[in-house]
């Protein structure tokens, strides 16, 4: 061991006495000099897009005077993203501003979990209702109580989004196949004209097929929807999958699939087959763009859904950019949450190719024509005009609950071990059951 | 009174500090006072106790009310006898108030780091790793140029430049580490937060506690209170298993008895419980059998409201009020049936090849081992791009036979394609195999344990009344392993009925887990969306709860079991 003399320890403990007053004395100075710091999490499909929103929130944090958004990539749908943040909520741990999918913002809403920004809308400069899509604004100023739209504002939305068939075109010509985007041009896209080019393709081989589609209600609901049905009644308070024009919507869907040859087992993910030239025509949204930029080695583009009996059952996809109620500075998390929805950051996002800008206007819509590819960006635009069904949340009972009764059952119709006449005996029972509480 | 002397047979103690050694000095004043912080926290406890009847029930269940009422109660009764002792200067009274102090000093500690915030910032812990990651490179580094030295021992000069290095390395190490994860920064957050007075106040008090226990513990308080170095060796045991000990009751036990409560109410996790008593485990449970005139009719009339069919064979069908649950309970059940023998027979056999002496057998173990140590989410990843349908590799092989057996025999056979995690009939043995597959290396270990203490001269007696490798096998190491096959069969039980993760990443992603058809929906997965999707907590603690009935009952029967075969009924 050293000796110690009782100089140096004297010195020690000045030293340290100095040091504790300096620290002490900046912490003072760093508390004065900081911002406040906005937590902000979005559901990004991989690093790239991650990336973007880190750079817009360093462009936000530059842009608002006190304000430091800090953001954090949020896990995938499959790791649980909104179970995650709802338990975060529960423990206070939440975000300030998140992203949250359409369907979802009854859940949280009534839960607490998000804020009414009505307020601060309304003394926001600018700020109008209108300026965005009118369908996702119906259930973002949805007062639960009244049963009206106009109320509260549970957020805005980031973003639109609706179903395209991305089409492998070398598979096409190889079929010998009607072009779809020009039957679609010519107003021919229907379901028989999608049944004939997609026989075509089936018929190139046992290896080859024809049409795929990943088994979640978005793509099984718009051939209910495009029938005239859909899920639940016009007041959305209870189940009406069993109308006849829902239980047509679903034969013509077990129908495509009992075709020999003709689509990727339900249940089974459609889009690496597609990736890998063996699909002729893959039903998804404009979040499989960035995929089939990087990873299609085929000529590839998109082409409206076709049209059912009913035209525009195309669904109109939405998420919104939401605040915790907890937050404890919603004022900035508003200036925030208002600014991710600035047209030019909304560009900087849909340049990514995963989505269309939630604000309605011409510029938005040259902007995104110019996103390519696909060439026919305008199969999108197309859908969305005709979409007809807005991705809603469930104020009166549980979507969860809802949709955990319902997927399970399509997919017992699909795979043929449900018949359709069993489906639309018991169907409603159970799912009002499970999400109305009847 | 009796001073207890210490145990002439331990080693002899260390020297007692001088009366004029200013931290002796201090030690001994503390310890003067420890009746009084003991009456101090008496009070602090009582006074909890009476703000906690004035406050009502704090919006609580009263059973859970009850529950926190307790902790001040017990707190006030230690505190109370250790005050007592201690003015006795019992040995039992300086274990009470080291106990009482210690608990006391927690509660303070991380109220305090709770205040500051800092357990809301371990989310950022995995940031903070990446960002130090070169410097403790370095220090490693460092670590590693310490061992130059043994070829040094020689030279001392250039053991003392290796030295230096070493340390220089180490400090350098050291800065870098502190400026990468933002120390300063840190600290000053920290001491930021001191400004506060209710914080200053826990820290004061954290450090007053931590004073006492030090002096309380020191050689000082065991002199003083006459204890044993017997009683100081039970304190440390204590203190040593008291991070499991706490963390057990704060993170195991009172949430179990938590779930259990809430398991009797309705509750969502943001707003207030209700109690339900016993409803959600009589919706859980209800069923109703119907005998139907008419199989073929799709929806009986005689159906209570509420009630879906399960499953019919023939005109009996079942129904229940929670139809999911009983889908699950049927789907485990049948799991189960698959998975163990997959999971145990085959590590039996390949234990036994293990059990060899051959070069390089070593290798084969830990080969085996792989996918038990394996993380199973990426596993099972693994698993489902093997599985696909249209691209997978399992179906390329499938594909490539079929065209080979056709080609060489003349034969027609069918590409079957089979759509293994699509169709209600494979998808549930496909994922049997799969857990099959990540726990069969670690029954294979238990089992060559087990083999391993089986006597060598078995096998020699019956090699030498003619019995053959088989033979050996099915009479020599079948029986004597079967307490580890009771083990293994237990242990996969368990972990066969909790089934999770297998299924949530197999069948999840384009479609919701549990699918297709709910076919492989496993009480685990049901558990999980009720609460966290549903948000349904308490309905989801009953479906544990029911869970745990049910494991614990095969349990207890394999235990009975095995206890009948050891007495040879």
């Amino acid at each position: 061991m050293f000796p110690v003399s009782r100089a140096p320890r004297r010195m020690a403990v000045v030293a340290t006495a100095v040091a504790t007053a300096a620290l002490v004395g900046s912490s003072v100075a760093v508390a004065a000099q900081d911002d406040v710091t906005v937590t902000f999490r979005t559901r990004p499909d991989n690093e790239a897009e991650a990336q973007v929103y880190r750079d817009i929130a360093a462009q936000i944090s530059e842009q608002l005077d006190g304000i430091t958004v800090d953001y954090q990539a949020g896990g995938t749908e499959t790791a649980g993203y909104q179970d995650t943040l709802k338990t975060e909520a529960a423990a206070g741990t939440a975000p300030d501003v998140f992203w949250i999918p359409g369907t979802d913002v009854a859940d949280f809403g009534t839960r607490g979990i998000i804020g009414d920004m009505r307020s601060f809308a309304d003394a926001t400069e600018g700020y109008s209702d209108d300026g965005f899509y009118p369908g996702p604004m119906f259930h973002l100023t949805f007062d639960p109580e009244t049963g009206e739209p106009g109320g509260p504002l549970w957020g805005l939305p980031r973003d639109v989004s609706t179903f395209a068939l991305y089409l492998n075109l070398d598979l096409l010509a190889e079929a010998g196949a009607e072009d779809p985007r020009e039957l679609a041009a010519n107003g021919e896209w229907t379901w028989e004209a999608f049944e004939e080019v997609g026989e075509a393709v089936a018929a190139l081989g046992s290896d080859v097929k024809a049409y795929g589609a990943n088994a979640w209600w978005g793509p099984y609901g718009v051939w209910l929807n495009g029938a005239g049905g859909g899920f639940f009644n016009e007041a959305r308070d209870a189940c009406a999958l069993d109308t006849p024009e829902s239980i047509a919507g679903l034969q013509q869907l077990v129908d495509v699939y009992a075709k020999d040859n003709f689509a990727v087992a339900y249940g089974e993910d459609s889009e690496p087959p597609f990736l890998a030239g063996t699909v002729g025509m893959f039903q998804n949204g404009r979040w499989a763009t960035p995929n089939m930029r990087t990873n299609a080695n085929f000529d590839w583009d998109v082409v409206a859904l076709p049209d059912g009996p009913v035209p525009g059952g195309n669904w109109l996809f939405w998420g919104a950019y939401t605040v915790n109620a907890a937050s404890e500075h919603p004022d900035e998390a508003w200036q925030v949450l208002y600014a991710l929805t600035d047209p030019e950051i909304q560009k900087t996002v849909s340049e990514l190719g995963a989505n269309i800008p939630s604000r309605v206007g011409q510029q938005g819509i040259d902007d995104f024509l110019t996103f390519t590819p696909p060439a026919n960006n305008q199969a999108f635009l197309d859908g969305l005009a005709n979409s007809s069904v807005a991705e809603g949340p469930l104020w009166a009972g549980s979507w969860p609950q809802f949709d955990q009764v319902m997927g399970p059952a399509i997919q017992g119709v699909v795979n043929g071990d449900i018949s359709v006449e069993e489906f639309q005996a018991t169907i409603c029972a159970e799912a009002n059951a499970a999400a109305f509480g009847d | 009174m009796s001073v207890r002397t210490a145990d002439p047979r331990r080693p002899a103690l260390p020297a007692v500090p001088s009366p004029r050694d200013p931290q002796g000095s201090l030690k001994r004043g503390l310890l003067t006072i420890v009746p009084l912080l003991q009456a101090i926290l008496t009070v602090v406890g009582v006074g909890a106790v009476i703000a906690l009847l004035l406050a009502g029930d704090l919006g609580l269940p009263l059973p859970l009310y009850l529950f926190v009422l307790a902790v001040p109660i017990l707190f006030s009764v230690a505190a109370a006898a250790s005050t007592l002792w201690t003015l006795q200067r019992t040995a039992r009274g300086r274990v009470a108030a080291i106990i009482v102090d210690y608990l006391a000093f927690l509660t303070a500690f991380l109220l305090l780091l709770h205040l500051q915030g800092v357990f809301v910032g371990f989310g950022d812990l995995a940031d903070v790793f990446a960002a130090s990651l070169p410097w403790m490179v370095v220090a490693l580094i460092a670590y590693l140029v310490g061992y130059a030295t043994e070829w040094t021992t020689r030279r001392p000069t250039a053991t003392r430049v290796i030295t230096i290095v070493r340390y220089g390395l180490f400090a350098v190490a050291g800065v870098g580490f502190l400026a990468a994860i933002d120390a300063v920064h840190g600290a000053l957050e920290l001491l930021r937060g001191l400004a506060d007075p209710v914080n200053f106040g826990l820290a004061v008090v954290s450090l007053v506690l931590l004073g006492f226990l030090i002096a309380l513990w020191g050689i000082e308080g065991r002199l003083r209170f006459g204890a044993t170095l017997g009683d100081n060796e039970l304190l440390d045991g204590v203190l040593l298993i008291s991070p499991n000990l706490l963390g057990f009751l704060g993170f195991f036990a009172g949430p179990l008895l938590f779930s259990l409560y809430v398991s009797l109410t309705d509750w969502d996790a943001f707003s207030d419980p209700i109690f339900l008593g016993l409803d959600n485990y009589l919706e859980l449970l209800s069923v109703q059998f119907l005998w139907l005139s008419d199989p073929s009719v799709l929806l009986p009339t005689e159906l209570n409201r509420g009630f879906a069919e399960v499953f019919r064979i023939g005109p009996l069908m079942m129904a229940a009020k929670d139809k999911l649950f009983w889908l699950s309970l049927r789907n485990i059940f049948v799991f189960c049936l698959i998975a163990i023998p997959l999971a145990v027979i085959p590590a039996l056999f390949i234990a036994s090849l293990l059990n060899t002496r051959v070069r390089g057998i070593r290798i084969f173990r830990t080969i085996y081992f792989i996918p038990t140590v394996a993380g199973i989410v990426g596993v099972a990843i693994i698993w489902k791009q093997l599985l696909d349908q249209t691209v997978g590799w399992i179906n390329y092989g499938v594909t490539l036979t079929v065209d080979f057996l056709n080609a060489m025999l003349g034969l027609s056979l069918e590409d079957p394609r089979i759509a293994w995690l699509s169709d209600p009939v494979t998808a549930l043995p496909i994922i049997a195999v799969v857990f099959a597959w990540t726990t069969v290396g670690f029954n294979s270990v238990i089992y060559l344990a087990g083999m391993q203490g089986i006597s060598a001269d078995l096998y020699e007696a019956a090699t030498i009344d003619g019995a053959n490798r088989w033979q050996r096998f099915i009479h020599i190491t079948i029986p004597s392993v079967s307490a580890t096959t009771f083990f293994v069969i237990a242990t996969t039980t368990i972990l066969a009925f909790q089934l999770f993760t297998e299924v949530w990443v197999l069948t999840g992603g384009v479609q919701p887990p549990g699918g297709p058809n709910n076919a492989t929906m496993t009480p685990a997965l049901y558990l999980y969306n009720s609460g966290f999707q549903n948000f349904e907590f308490g309905y989801a603690s009953a479906i544990a709860w029911a869970l745990f009935g049910i494991i614990f009952i095969f349990t207890l029967m394999q235990f009975r079991r095995q206890r009948a075969e050891a007495r040879g009924v």
